[in-house]
């Protein structure tokens, strides 16, 4: 199941959040495991099973590992650890690149396992002994399809000691219905615009604007559904880090990998950059540190080589950055920086969404002149879409937080406490009412009429 | 806030903005708190209701049936079509479901947007269909398909009337630099493959129309009578019409039509009307319905006003094969083959034949040539609208079958 459908936002979250708060403590997390399975089983049942013996094979390989670590046999253990990452490595390239219907969420689940396997050998932690709090690690439905992907050093303590209180539940509310504002009313609406484009031919104009939209369109999704995870969690007691801060104000590329996804890049931080040796070592050693970490990013994302060219393209703007610019641009205006920051980012999306490399460069190269300046269907998406577009770029900034919190945290222009408390709740309320319409409506399918 | 409690006198200003901070984790609370009951209400109540209301078997709306309660069993849990399914009919009975898609394109429209599942919202309430994009390989093959029919039967007087779309025809109607094709080139473009057949572009007689506001409804893709009838007193010479009719009586059948765009669409609100024009001094006929065995005495079926689709008042929808017999004495005989567009054309071409036999190739898979022989065929004619006919792969087939 998906956090942005009817079904699961009016029968499926109302009744695991009442089971939840009424169950017993100590019955919890069983409960969010079964909730987990459910929810996953609600996309592929069949997935189930395979969530089930992989989570089982971790917790057995994590208590196998601290054993040999605790007994001194830390050749073994390291041997184990090989053993199991790469059997979860190879299951996964598997999937992504052999067979074609890899179950839902597997990369995300994959670095997760992972994640506990390192942290475990690393001793950062101990190993989970308790296998129902295990399976609620690698499982817990929030985060399972799309992440964040959360290191078990930073979830253990939550696992058996969190407080799920009212104030916690309301916050975790908000934040769920802000990225169900942010998913569906301008991440769904600006693909259906992308798709429009997507119909017509090249022009200079066409090939902006799909940069454009596709960045918004993904930045929307991704940091939507990851406001709903974090939400989501919340509600349940859990405090994840926030997965995205306003990319596309940063100033570089190497700010917006820290603020894109962070989870992910805390990940590669974590686990690849930082025992290879991270950045404290020679340069030639950083230089591969740095391209290692970003032909893993690129083939993380997907299984075709554009994926490995955009992962390769964003690693050699941040080795440039490093080696070469080195801030030679920081006295530029901060609106320019941002900018180019920007762009860098939106020619990398092209390669994203396009399916070959071929294909990207006949977007890039329209954008750039090689095409004729505008189509008519570019013009009317443009026209069609001016709102949405000029809100979605707000949505960009922390303007729309500022504005919330000088109006309606500190009350700014003194209104009457109830008058502002009226006006709050309505405008969220407005929020979920749209989101209700626009996820009813795209169920609306009228069948045409047969015989026309 | 913790060096703020020390033991040493906080300073007044250090106070107030304790206090200030203080006073605002408060009231974002309170907001949270308010929000959060407020929409756990809004939610409990909108399931409470969709789930106690009595499921609806039928969207008229929607023109679909409405997915009902899954049963539960093995095959469903494992394959997992029970989850989709429970979901599927949950929103499918949410409460007032009409309601929320009509929410839903208020707020579209609100915001900008310029179309709706694929039709153009454009001026005038006019809901408008998009133009289809010419299917070259099968419009190779229908052209083939008419010219050896036409020479096969080099004896009967072969004629095409092809009708652009209304987004063709009203380019003002359309929301704005809404991409439209140039469908009189397109048309154009087919006629040119053709030889042996006398073709008419519809799109002149009508986009000359002194009052182009009727020629289309605004809530269907079809023309209405008086469109149709526009194209019947302009093209009439190339139809091998003589004499077109001048006069006609004028009949109001509805206003409450809601067309096949505004269910894609999604707007129920306008409605549209449906006339008839009756030719004055219309010969006796009788009509019948081969797949129905039935015979009637009027082009027109009053019941099928009570239904969904109302267009289907004229000749009760489409039908493989309708017969007419009329007391014209003309000495002509026309055999059509026809899209829905048709239907409220034939309305007009009663007076000029004995016989009018309509094949819909759609669903008509039978031979043609008794057809021609019994009913002593003088005329053929090909009606269709382009954007059936530019992307049409059975006319090719049923013509060819019969070869």
């Amino acid at each position: 199941m998906v956090f942005n459908s009817i079904y699961f936002l009016f029968v499926f979250l109302p009744i695991a959040l009442v089971l939840y708060y009424v169950i017993p403590a100590r019955l919890k997390n069983l409960l969010l495991v079964i909730i987990s399975f459910l929810f996953y089983a609600w996309g592929s049942p069949k997935s189930v099973i395979f969530l089930l013996f992989a989570s089982l094979f971790n917790y057995a390989s994590g208590i196998e590992i601290e054993h040999l670590k605790i007994s001194r046999h830390t050749d073994a253990a390291m041997k184990v650890l090989i053993a199991s990452a790469s059997a979860n490595i190879v299951l996964l390239a598997s999937f992504k690149y052999i067979f074609d219907d890899m179950p839902v969420g597997m990369s995300f689940f994959t670095f997760t396992v992972l994640s506990y396997l390192f942290d475990v050998y690393g001793e950062r932690t101990g190993a989970q002994r308790n296998p129902v709090n295990f399976i609620l690690y690698v499982s817990f439905f929030p985060k399972l399809l799309s992440g964040p992907i959360v290191q078990y050093a930073d979830m253990e303590a939550q696992l058996t000691n969190r407080k799920a209180d009212p104030d916690k539940l309301m916050d975790g509310g908000v934040l769920f219905l802000v990225g169900l504002g942010k998913k569906v009313l301008l991440a769904d609406a600006l693909g259906a615009g992308f798709a429009l484009l997507g119909q017509a031919e090249n022009s200079i104009l066409g090939a902006w604007l799909m940069m454009i939209f596709y960045s918004l369109q993904l930045y929307f999704d991704f940091s939507g559904y990851s406001d709903m995870a974090i939400g989501l969690s919340k509600m349940f007691g859990f405090e994840f880090e926030k997965n995205f801060d306003y990319p596309y104000m940063s100033l570089t590329v190497s700010e917006f990998w820290r603020r894109w996804h962070i989870s992910l890049g805390n990940w590669f931080k974590q686990y690849v950059y930082f025992p290879m040796g991270g950045s404290r070592v020679s340069d030639v050693l950083i230089l591969r540190n740095l391209l290692v970490v970003w032909l893993l990013t690129g083939i993380w994302h997907g299984n075709t080589f554009c994926f490995v060219v955009w992962g390769l393209y964003h690693g050699a703007f941040v080795i440039l950055e490093r080696f070469v610019i080195k801030g030679r641009f920081d006295g530029f205006p901060k609106a320019l920086r941002r900018l180019a920051t920007c762009l860098i980012a939106g020619i990398g999306w092209i390669f994203f969404f396009s399916p070959t490399i071929p294909s990207a460069l006949r977007v890039i190269l329209s954008m750039f002149g090689g095409a004729a300046f505008a189509t008519r269907t570019a013009v009317y998406v443009l026209r069609s879409y001016f709102i949405l577009l000029v809100l979605s770029l707000i949505g960009c900034t922390p303007f729309g937080s500022f504005l919330w919190n000088r109006l309606f945290a500190e009350n700014n222009i003194g209104l009457n406490e109830h008058v502002l408390a009226f006006i709050a709740v309505a405008l969220r309320l407005g929020l979920l009412i749209l989101c209700t319409a626009s996820l009813l409506g795209s169920t609306y399918t009228s069948f045409l009429y047969f015989k026309f | 806030m913790n060096s703020s409690e020390t033991q040493i006198p906080e300073s007044r200003a250090a106070r107030r903005r304790k206090n200030r901070i203080l006073r605002e984790q408060k009231r974002r609370r309170r907001l949270n708190y308010i929000t959060g009951l407020v929409c756990a209400l809004f939610i409990i109540v909108f399931t409470a209701l969709s789930a106690l209301t009595p499921d609806k078997t039928f969207s008229a709306n929607e023109n679909r049936n409405l997915s009902q309660r899954p049963a539960i069993s093995v095959d469903g849990l494992m394959r997992g079509s029970f989850f989709s399914d429970t979901a599927t009919h949950f929103s499918d009975q949410f409460a007032s479901r009409d309601r929320w898609i009509s929410l839903k394109l208020a707020y579209d429209k609100l915001i900008g947007m310029k179309e709706s599942h694929d039709v153009y919202l454009g001026r005038d309430h006019y809901l408008l269909q998009k133009t289809v994009e010419p299917d070259t390989k099968a419009l190779d093959d229908i052209a083939n398909a008419v010219n050896s029919f036409a020479s096969l039967h080099s004896g009967l007087s072969t004629r095409m009337l092809v009708v652009p779309c209304a987004a063709a025809v009203l380019p003002d109607k359309l929301p704005g630099s809404a991409p439209v094709r140039d469908q009189a080139a397109d048309i154009d473009a087919f006629g040119q493959k053709l030889s042996g057949v006398t073709f008419t572009n519809a799109s002149e007689a009508l986009k000359s129309s002194n009052d182009s506001r009727n020629l289309f409804y605004r809530t269907d893709h079809h023309w209405t009578s008086y469109g149709a009838r526009t194209v019947y007193e302009k093209c009439a010479p190339g139809l091998g019409i003589d004499a077109p009719v001048t006069e006609f009586d004028e009949y109001l059948l509805s206003e409450t039509f809601l067309g096949t765009l505004g269910s894609q669409s999604g707007s129920f609100r306008r409605r549209d009307t449906i006339e008839i024009y009756v030719p004055k001094g219309c010969p006796n006929y009788y009509v019948y319905y081969a797949d129905q065995g039935k015979t009637v005495s009027s082009l027109y079926v009053r019941d099928k006003l009570n239904e969904k689709d109302q267009y289907q008042v004229f000749l009760g929808g489409n039908h493989p094969i309708v017969e007419i017999h009329t007391a014209a004495g003309t000495g002509k005989s026309l055999l059509i083959f026809k899209d829905s567009y048709a239907n409220s054309f034939i309305q007009y071409l009663v007076p000029h034949y004995d016989t009018i036999i309509m094949i819909d190739p759609r669903y008509y898979f039978n031979r043609l040539d008794n057809v021609i022989q019994a009913n002593g065929i003088t005329d053929v004619l090909f009606l269709y609208s382009a954007n059936t006919l530019l992307a049409d792969h059975s006319l090719s087939v049923c013509l060819n079958a019969s070869a």
